[in-house]
């Protein structure tokens, strides 16, 4: 019987004494911490992306505590996330549209025709250290699937050759953004539907014999715009979203289809 | 552009030695065929059994992890094979099949898929599993099967004669018997010649460099060596120490396993070193009578930090810098 | 051989060398319809355009204009007019700033050109210093081995770097490219006095060429070219890639070598190419700036390759036109040699004055399996001649997790390509090494 007794009351005897040092130790280094950070912090996508600009979401916490306002918001979080995120701080949140990313290319392999056979590494950035360009167009997308390793949410994927976004999963985070050598990526909000599918800035000719769908800045759209949205500078059209409205007149009249509706693929397929 | 087909571009340089892991991995494959002959030779068709399931099981595990997960796993490059034929070399030609499945799924998933695959893995693959053998089956890893014995009687390795009996029961052991393979063991245990013989075309292949095999010798050899000129009668000759055992099997072929030693020269010398210091220490004073896996696999926990703090001199840096 | 030959102490390779064109003496080419001139050809400061479309030009007119000490001038190659100036492919793959000239005289053999133009008198040592340099300066001389940097700058190193010993680099130990070695054979005695140019600007140190003992032709020409001058030798190394590497010549031939991050100035050495010397000699004896360069044609889809001398600008259809090579067929284009050249996409790009050969290899040469794992066997380390953990390194430049002390190492490489060659994983060993410089360039 005292066999087992004694290691029983020794071990016990143990973990009396040392919890008793957790607890002093939990008394004397107490720190007070806003519990407004933990709340937030639960409330927040989790992801640790970085979008917000901050070492992830316990740094958006603190500092939306510290500051007591949201002028830096969570592009990731969704508005009834952001608003109850306010309403933990005693604020009123912003109404800010969500953004999401946009590839300025339409350089399928139909589009754009494939100048060379790349056989190394599969990465946007080690591919530009060999070529220029993988397509006939050397402002194309290469397809090599940089930004698709740099999207934490799942929502790029490379499909013909150029890269496909996912607009309900894209969270406007941003990390793509940088992770394009060609600067393709850009992010616009998601309700301005109307995008210029090109970055291609050389001139209409030069730019039409490598692609089909390149803008070869013919200004059809910029003189159909009613809204003085949309604007071509260096035979490139570029799309002012603060003042489009969505009246498609600039894709009816785009001669090389260049310019596209974003987001809304049952109008394209009903139109 | 009037191209007709496109051409391809590719990062300097465009030639290649022609070498692949699939050619190093037979090569290395095909020279342990002397070897195995001679197991062969020895316990008969039983070790050819071991080795063919072992081959197989290994082979096959890869292959279905590889057929039910996402990974990119090339099942026949080579390394399975070679890992199956490393296990069949250390297990007892008497072993039975489950325990060599047990050993394949040891050595293919613990050893080395879990970390992710070929040339992630820490530790040597084949000795995981003779180690996780040896201390979960203790019985069917040490009744070895007896050379020649037709009737498939059973008997102690010399290092389990030493160990149980001390280097008196030794005395009329031939050491020519050891090195052509005339004793009990595992299957790659048994002959130290044919082990060389197969090495000396890695050498000249340059797939192994001396600088391993040779510390790990030699470090058993100087190790066994003093304790055997304090007391000759305790302590059995460096000599019998280098034919017996694993000693050849660990220093040509397990140590010498690319992906778990180290890369650079300092670090070689000495991971041989401590592999050779290891054994004899385990031969010599350890509960277990051989001690070369043990020592590799503990080597080969070091062989990052070998890696990292003893590199090669680089051009242009001064030594006192 | 009684004694080893000198080499560099680590690391290396041994590939096939494939000099077919060796015995081949360097043809004269021909002026073609359209010569298309890369503005940039150099390291440094893009220039600065002089011309424009449809202004007529000759030969020798100035096209592009140096902005800065680190740029290098750009002439017209033969007369003609300007017709076009675009973004074009160039060799190497990226897509440059390119004029575009009709010539007046296509066809026009480049000999009878060369014929017409004069020597001038040149008593060496009258020359003065900053005369050389300038002169040099003037014609657009850039490091023709491959690296296109500009020559004056080279040959203007600071003062707190005094230079004890010039070496000329023949060895040439990039497989097929055979131009230079046919240089030293048939151009030694002005090769020799390209030499004491450059011996002249450093105050008459001592000048060795190194040549690598598979030209055995070429070091006996330059023995007896070099014969009872002053300071002028020749070294013979062993066969051994990458010989022709700065640092590795330095070390092979002197001795020293260059400390990490350094350059050969740092231990008082200027290496110099074999083209270049002799560019020198042209651009002082018959004022001419860089406008021709000579070349090796070869690849395993040639049946007779062969070293050309052609205008700059020239496009790669033109010489294979002139080759007789079916463009069908062609599957990699390569500028430079197989270990280090790049490979390009355009039939029509144009030469460069950094452009060492031209090889066309079929669909059986181009190596394409994807990267398999490492399997740690530690070829790269063996044969990278700079001593680089290159298995580490380019694992960490995988991960995008480069530790501070690895970045010196990464920028270390000198990309020779050892260690992809030797790699049986097939790993992209160089192109990582590659990307891992780009993320720290742009971290700095």
């Amino acid at each position: 019987m005292y066999e087992i007794l004694i290691p029983g009351l020794v071990l016990s005897g143990f973990a009396l004494v040392l919890s008793g040092g957790l607890l002093y130790a939990s008394k004397k280094f107490y720190v007070y911490e806003d519990p407004r950070i933990d709340a937030i912090e639960a409330l927040l996508p989790a992801a640790n992306c970085g979008g917000c600009g901050l070492a992830g979401c316990r740094a958006f916490a603190e500092q939306a505590v510290k500051k007591e306002s949201l002028d830096v918001i969570c592009p990731v979080a969704d508005a009834a996330a952001m608003s109850a995120v306010a309403k933990v701080l005693g604020i009123e949140a912003s109404g800010a549209d969500k953004n999401v990313a946009t590839l300025m290319c339409h350089g399928t392999h139909e589009n754009s025709k494939e100048a060379l056979e790349y056989a190394g590494i599969e990465d946007c950035w080690a591919a530009m250290l060999v070529t220029d360009s993988v397509k006939a167009c050397a402002f194309s997308c290469l397809g090599l699937a940089s930004c698709v390793r740099a999207c934490r949410f799942d929502a790029m994927k490379i499909e013909n050759g150029i890269v496909v976004i996912d607009e309900e999963k894209c969270t406007g985070c941003g990390l793509c953004v940088p992770a394009c050598p060609k600067t393709l990526l850009h992010m616009r909000p998601q309700t301005s539907e109307v995008v210029v599918c090109c970055f291609n800035t050389e001139r209409g000719a030069d730019a039409r014999k490598v692609c089909r769908v390149a803008c070869i800045g013919c200004m059809k759209c910029q003189k159909t715009c009613a809204h003085d949205a949309i604007h071509v500078n260096n035979f490139l059209a570029a799309i002012d979203y603060g003042k489009c409205t969505n009246c498609y007149e600039c894709v009816d009249v785009c001669p090389t289809d260049s310019i596209q509706i974003k987001g809304k693929e049952v109008y394209v397929a009903s139109a | 552009m009037p191209e007709n087909r496109p051409v391809f571009v590719d990062s300097s340089p465009l030639g290649r030695a022609g070498e692949s892991t699939r050619k190093i991995m037979y090569t290395v494959s095909l020279t342990l065929v002397p070897a195995l002959g001679v197991s062969v030779w020895m316990f008969g068709f039983e070790a050819l059994r071991v080795l063919l399931l072992a081959a197989v099981f290994c082979v096959g595990i890869e292959f279905a992890a590889f057929r039910f997960s996402s990974f990119k796993i090339d099942s026949l490059d080579g390394s399975a094979l070679l890992t199956g034929i490393l296990l069949a070399m250390n297990l007892p030609a008497n072993a039975p099949w489950w325990l060599i499945l047990v050993g394949s799924l040891v050595a293919v998933g613990l050893g080395k898929l879990v970390f992710g695959g070929l040339g992630q893995n820490i530790f040597n693959p084949a000795l995981v599993a003779r180690v996780f053998l040896l201390i979960s089956f203790p019985v069917q890893m040490t009744s070895w099967l007896k050379p020649g014995a037709v009737d498939g009687s059973t008997g102690a390795t010399p290092l389990g004669i030493l160990k149980t009996e001390g280097a008196g029961a030794l005395a009329q052991t031939d050491l020519l018997h050891l090195a052509v393979g005339q004793m009990g063991g595992s299957l790659g245990e048994v002959s130290a010649i044919a082990l060389l013989l197969g090495a000396a075309w890695l050498f000249y292949k340059k797939y192994i460099t001396w600088e391993i095999p040779v510390t790990f010798m030699g470090a058993v050899l100087v190790f066994s060596g003093i304790f055997y000129l304090i007391n000759p009668a305790q302590y059995a000759s460096p000599l019998f120490h280098l034919f017996t055992g694993g000693v050849m099997l660990g220093a040509l072929y397990m140590a010498t396993d690319m992906v778990t030693s180290p890369l650079t020269f300092k670090g070689k010398l000495i991971f041989g070193i401590g592999c050779g210091f290891f054994t004899a220490l385990i031969r010599l004073f350890g509960a277990y009578p051989e001690g070369v896996s043990f020592a590799i696999l503990f080597m080969n926990a070091f062989v990052p930090l070998l890696d990292r703090y003893f590199p090669d001199k680089k051009f242009g840096v001064l030594k006192n810098e | 051989m009684l004694h080893p030959l000198k080499t560099f102490s680590r690391g290396g390779i041994h590939p096939a060398y494939n000099k077919f064109s060796a015995d081949r003496p360097i043809e004269y080419g021909t002026v073609p319809e359209r010569l298309l001139i890369a503005v940039n050809q150099h390291i440094g400061r893009p220039l600065e355009v002089l011309v424009k479309k449809g202004e007529e030009v000759t030969r020798g007119s100035l096209l592009a204009k140096s902005s800065g000490f680190v740029s290098s001038n750009l002439h017209a190659p033969a007369a003609g007019k300007v017709e076009k100036i675009t973004r074009f492919p160039q060799l190497g793959g990226q897509i440059g700033e390119t004029i575009i000239i009709k010539t007046e005289n296509p066809g026009q053999s480049l000999k009878e050109i060369l014929d017409s133009e004069t020597p001038q008198s040149l008593r060496l040592d009258a020359l003065e210093k900053e005369e050389i340099l300038k002169k040099i300066n003037e014609a657009g001389l850039v490091g023709m081995g491959g690296a296109g940097f500009p020559t004056h700058v080279k040959l203007s190193p600071p003062q707190e770097k005094p230079i004890d010993h010039l070496l000329i680099n023949g060895a040439e130990c990039e497989p097929y490219i055979t131009c230079d070695h046919r240089l030293m054979l048939e151009r030694s005695a002005e090769l020799t006095r390209g030499m004491l140019i450059l011996q002249k600007l450093f105050g008459g140190v001592p000048v060795t060429i190194g040549i690598e003992d598979n030209k055995p032709d070429a070091v006996k020409a330059m023995g007896e070219a070099l014969a009872g001058k002053r300071g002028l030798s020749v070294a013979a190394l062993e066969t051994k890639y990458p010989q022709g590497g700065e640092k590795q010549l330095i070390k092979a031939i002197l001795n020293r070598e260059v400390p990490s991050a350094g350059l050969p100035m740092d231990v008082g050495v200027i290496v110099q190419n074999v083209a270049t010397t002799l560019a020198v000699y042209e651009a002082l004896v018959y004022n001419r700036p860089l406008m021709e360069r000579a070349l090796t044609v070869s690849g395993n889809l040639i049946k007779n390759p062969g070293n050309i001398l052609l205008p700059i600008g020239t496009p790669v259809s033109f010489i294979m036109n002139r080759f007789e090579i079916d463009a069908a067929r062609v599957r990699l284009l390569l500028s430079g040699g197989p270990m280090m050249g790049r490979a390009s996409f355009s039939f029509e790009s144009p030469l460069t004055k950094t452009s060492s050969a031209l090889l066309f290899f079929d669909g059986d040469y181009v190596h394409r399996r994807r990267e398999n794992p490492c399997i740690r066997c530690g070829s790269c380390i063996d044969a990278c001649p700079m001593g680089l953990p290159v298995a580490q390194l380019t694992e960490s430049i995988k991960g995008n997790l480069i530790a501070a002390h690895a970045k010196g190492d990464i920028m270390d490489c000198i990309e020779c390509g050892s260690c992809t060659y030797v790699c049986p994983a097939d790993r992209r060993l160089v192109q990582w090494m590659r990307v891992g410089k780009s993320i720290i360039r742009r971290e700095n």
